[in-house]
């Protein structure tokens, strides 16, 4: 187990040094001045210029300045936003908690309902009810994630009325307490639908061949011999077999809920990181740019190592791989 | 005669890795000192259980893997010397039929296509065209009429027989002097291994090259080999020419092996003797004589030391003690 | 003796395969004909502004006056221009790094492997992202981009189909006979073992589609280029006045999408029986 460990952080720890050193190449090795690309205006003033060059130590060797720019990271600085003037670091911070609220709510629902259709398409293998599943699961997949947002919004909020059509809370109407709650959730309902349809799919097929293949094992059949009755059979033994890629699928889906759901944030004008990227995007503010994706690549890493040990301290089999 | 092989005490060791409490683990003794000369035109069978070290053993002497100690000389030339300076020149001399013919050929080229791949590798022939007559040629010195119509087919398409016919004759093209076959019938119907043999028999002796068979099967090995070798646990314990060691097996594991092989005529009552114990695995193998905890006939002086190389009858040589009631058995 | 791949048994046996190919070949004939299909010229804005579909313009207009139909055909040549280029550098990448990867083994292939694997574990999208706002986004620089950062998972397939292809016995052939280590790499080891490799090629013409759709959403495309993500991304600010210009482009990239989804499934379902199927 201790030597899986081992393994596992060092690659965890390599991954996030790789994203430092790719996002720190990138800008140098892009069209354009880095400096200009830093300070993100194309004549900043000297006190700026002059900032960034001691923060950034422009003026020292190339590969000065990357160790300079890891120990900045290190240090928690990962850069400020010219757009917002702020520290990039606090901004991620301030957007995480409604994109991971969305991200969560979605995974897990997604994982649930997913699973459960795909036990369900199993069960009834062959019938109209499991090719009609699956060519609805197909549809989803291929659906981009914006415009089935796009729709949503058209249909129920604009068109029918039945819930908001953009934000997180009601900003003419705040409420407390309660009613705040509430308020989020009908804010949240459409775009987590989104999200969760958007997934489904794969939990659903990764269940149904899951299901399907541990079926047709030999020591199922062993046990129908034995007089055992089917319904006792999946839920004892099928069940627990079954279920291990769809879980595997679960926490690499967990490791990027950090990443949030940007696209659909985009689209319902959600609060979250999201937004924030897509501002980025617009204005090239490359420091907000790139501290979010070294953000989320330092978030994906260490998810995926918790889950990865996770997986491997009750599964055995893995850690001898 | 003139002599094509001579391999001196090869050794091949594979190191096991990781390290136990009181020291590294022993290494296995895949082959562990084998020495033999083979003339042109012989025909060498060597024969032994699985696990002996007899694949192994034709590994190392088409240099397919580097032998860990020991010298192999073919055709005048030391086989290792050569494979650094030149691996092409020591290819065109030593080559080797597999024991599975359907894996044999790869799946994407037709029969043509892979023979001419030797052919092109090593510069023989001067177009396609020559090459291809070359090909056809050969298919037909086998019998393997319409030669055309095999030419270009896929491998999935022939029968095993007719695959390890034409790997055979593909390794011919290049005219080598030394030819050695991994159990070429195992993988076979018994109805049509008489083919394949009857074909690596004429090769020899046609060719003039040096045939070394690797077989579990005591029946072929008999047709067509000179000489035989029996090898157990990476060694040769009985060597000779191969009617005088079928009906005088001198080694106690031969005495078993041909005892309990229903193939065989046997002189006298049919009597299987039997050999108790695990096969053994070539790891960690003590000093004396490595058939010893099995054998039926070993006495304290077996254990000591290894037993060493005796010439019993002319050219018939054993590794064995002979411990039975003074002197050499002949017969059982 | 092996049963030989036809594609009559494939057709006959997968529904899935059926209904992607249809679909597939009407995509594509889409892109070929399209100066034949287009009513009107996609990239003249001379029509009436968000004007509902109607008899001249069969999907409406968007707010430029563009015929959103004509648009939409000539988005198909986009779409798989960027899907298959972007699929054959990922795919040529990955054949190449990982056949030589599991074909070389010890130190290259581990290094390699590991490479792999963090490259995997890096959140694609958002690399892409940032590099496409730092390059530019022009169409070439969005297929090369993409190309260059999918290919580590073909060369995962293919390093694990060149591992246990070197041990076949033909390798070992090809290697008694004299092959040269290049030679037995790309005669025997890349054509014996590039099917998966195909397959997952496949998919990542989806991906790569749907990428590019989500690039330009975000601002990041082509602007010179017509493409279904650049046409949701113009029409999604007037989704309640004129629904008809971001709708419409999107059920084509589902369409488009869904096709390759249903053939790669259609023929896993086919090549590989025991999975799914009822009973043996």
């Amino acid at each position: 187990m201790k030597r899986y460990l081992l393994k596992r952080v060092t690659t965890g720890l390599l991954t996030v040094i790789i994203a430092m050193v790719l996002n720190f190449f990138l800008i140098h090795i892009a069209p354009g001045d880095p400096i200009r690309i830093m300070a993100g205006m194309d004549h900043p003033t000297s006190e700026q210029l002059e900032e960034l060059y001691v923060r950034y130590g422009l003026d020292k060797p190339l590969l000065v300045q990357l160790g300079q720019y890891m120990v900045n990271l290190l240090h928690g600085d990962f850069g400020t936003s010219y757009t917002y003037n702020k520290p990039v670091a606090s901004l991620i911070l301030e957007t995480m908690g409604p994109s991971i609220l969305l991200a969560l709510t979605s995974c897990v629902l997604a994982f649930v309902l997913g699973t459960l259709l795909g036990l369900f398409a199993a069960r009834h293998q062959g019938r109209w009810m499991d090719n009609l599943l699956s060519y609805v699961s197909y549809l989803f997949d291929s659906m981009p994630p914006f415009w089935l947002g796009l729709v949503a919004i058209l249909v129920f909020a604009s068109t029918l009325h039945w819930l908001p059509t953009s934000g997180m809370v009601n900003l003419r109407n705040p409420q407390q307490g309660f009613g705040y709650v509430l308020d989020v959730l009908t804010h949240l309902l459409l775009p987590c639908a989104t999200m969760t349809l958007i997934q489904i799919p794969q939990y659903l097929r990764l269940t149904r061949s899951s299901v399907t293949q541990v079926m047709q094992e030999d020591y199922i059949t062993t046990f129908r011999a034995t007089g055992m009755s089917e319904k006792t059979i999946f839920r004892r033994y099928v069940l627990k077999n079954a279920i291990l890629p769809t879980l595997t699928a679960f926490g690499i889906s967990l490791a990027y809920v950090v990443a949030g759901a940007a696209l659909v944030e985009i689209v319902y004008a959600w609060p979250g990181t999201g937004r924030l990227m897509l501002n980025a995007i617009n204005r090239r503010d490359y420091p907000l740019l790139m501290g979010i994706y070294l953000m989320i690549a330092i978030s994906v890493s260490v998810v995926t190592m918790a889950v990865d040990i996770l997986y491997a301290w009750l599964d055995p089999r893995i850690r001898l791989k | 005669m003139a002599e094509i092989v001579r391999a001196e005490n090869l050794t091949r060791y594979y190191p096991q890795h990781g390290v136990k409490l009181n020291g590294a683990y022993p290494p296995v003794k895949a082959v562990d000192g084998v020495s033999f000369t083979l003339s042109e035109g012989e025909v060498l069978g060597v024969i032994g259980e699985s696990g002996c070290g007899k694949s192994t053993l034709g590994r190392l002497l088409v240099q397919m893997e580097a032998q860990t100690s020991g010298t192999l000389t073919v055709d005048g030339q030391d086989a290792s010397a050569l494979m650094r300076r030149d691996s092409r020149a020591f290819k065109r001399m030593a080559q080797i039929v597999f024991q599975n013919p359907f894996d044999t050929f790869n799946p994407r080229f037709t029969i043509l296509k892979s023979m001419l791949r030797p052919l092109i590798i090593h510069g023989i022939g001067r177009d396609e065209a020559e090459r291809t007559a070359l090909c056809v040629q050969a298919l037909e010195s086998a019998g393997l009429t319409p030669a055309r119509d095999f030419l270009s087919r896929y491998p999935h398409e022939l029968s095993g027989g007719q695959l390890q016919r034409i790997s055979t004759l593909r390794a011919m093209m290049l005219h080598p002097r030394f030819l050695v076959a991994d159990e070429p019938v195992s993988m076979l119907d018994v109805s049509i291994r008489a083919d394949v043999i009857n074909l690596l028999m004429r090769m020899a002796h046609e060719q003039q090259m040096a045939l070394v068979l690797i077989s579990h099967d005591l029946a072929t090995t008999r047709y067509i080999a000179d000489r035989i070798a029996v090898m157990y646990l990476g060694r040769f314990v009985e060597t000779g020419p191969t009617e005088e060691v079928l009906s005088h097996p001198a080694h106690p594991y031969t005495q078993a092996l041909l005892s309990n092989c229903g193939s065989i005529e046997h002189m006298g009552d049919f009597n299987p003797i039997s050999i108790s114990g695990e096969p053994p695995v070539p790891i960690g193998t003590e000093a004396g004589c490595y058939f010893a905890p099995r054998c039926f006939r070993a006495c304290p002086a077996c254990r000591e030391a290894y037993p060493p190389l005796r010439e019993i009858a002319p050219g018939h040589f054993v590794s064995c003690l002979s411990c039975q009631q003074g002197g050499v058995s002949h017969g059982y | 003796m092996a049963k030989q791949f036809s594609f009559r048994r494939c057709w006959h046996q997968s529904a899935h395969l059926r209904i992607g190919v249809i679909l597939f070949a009407l995509v594509l004939l889409c892109a070929l004909l399209a100066p034949v299909l287009e009513t009107h010229d996609p990239y003249r804005l001379d029509g009436p502004v968000k004007a509902a579909p109607c008899a001249s313009y069969w999907l409406g207009t968007d707010a430029l006056g563009g015929d959103v139909y004509s648009m939409m055909i000539e988005g198909t040549r986009t779409s798989l221009k960027v899907g298959f280029i972007a699929a054959l550098i990922s795919g040529v990448l990955g054949i190449l790094i990982g056949g030589a990867a599991g074909f070389i083994g010890g130190r290259t292939d581990r290094i390699i492997s590991e490479m792999i694997n963090i490259f995997l574990m890096l959140p694609t999208f958002f690399l892409v992202l940032i590099t496409v706002a730092l390059f530019g986004s022009s169409m070439t620089n969005v297929m090369i981009i993409i190309g260059l950062t999918s290919w580590p998972g073909n060369a995962r397939l293919m390093r694990v189909q060149a591992m246990s292809l070197k041990e076949r016995v033909f390798v070992r052939s090809a290697e008694a006979l004299g092959e040269s280590k290049a030679s037995i790499l790309f005669r025997y080891i890349i054509p014996n073992g590039i099917y998966p490799v195909i397959a997952n090629t496949a998919m990542g013409i989806a991906s790569a589609i749907l990428m590019e759709a989500s690039l330009s959403f975000l601002g990041l495309g082509d602007p010179n280029i017509i493409s279904w993500g650049q046409m949701v991304y113009a029409g999604r600010s007037y989704m309640t006045s004129a629904w008809w210009v971001a709708t419409f482009p999107g059920i084509a990239i589902i369409i488009t999408v869904m096709s390759f989804y249903l053939i790669c499934d259609g023929l896993n379902k086919v090549l590989n029986p025991k999975a799914g199927k009822r009973g043996a």
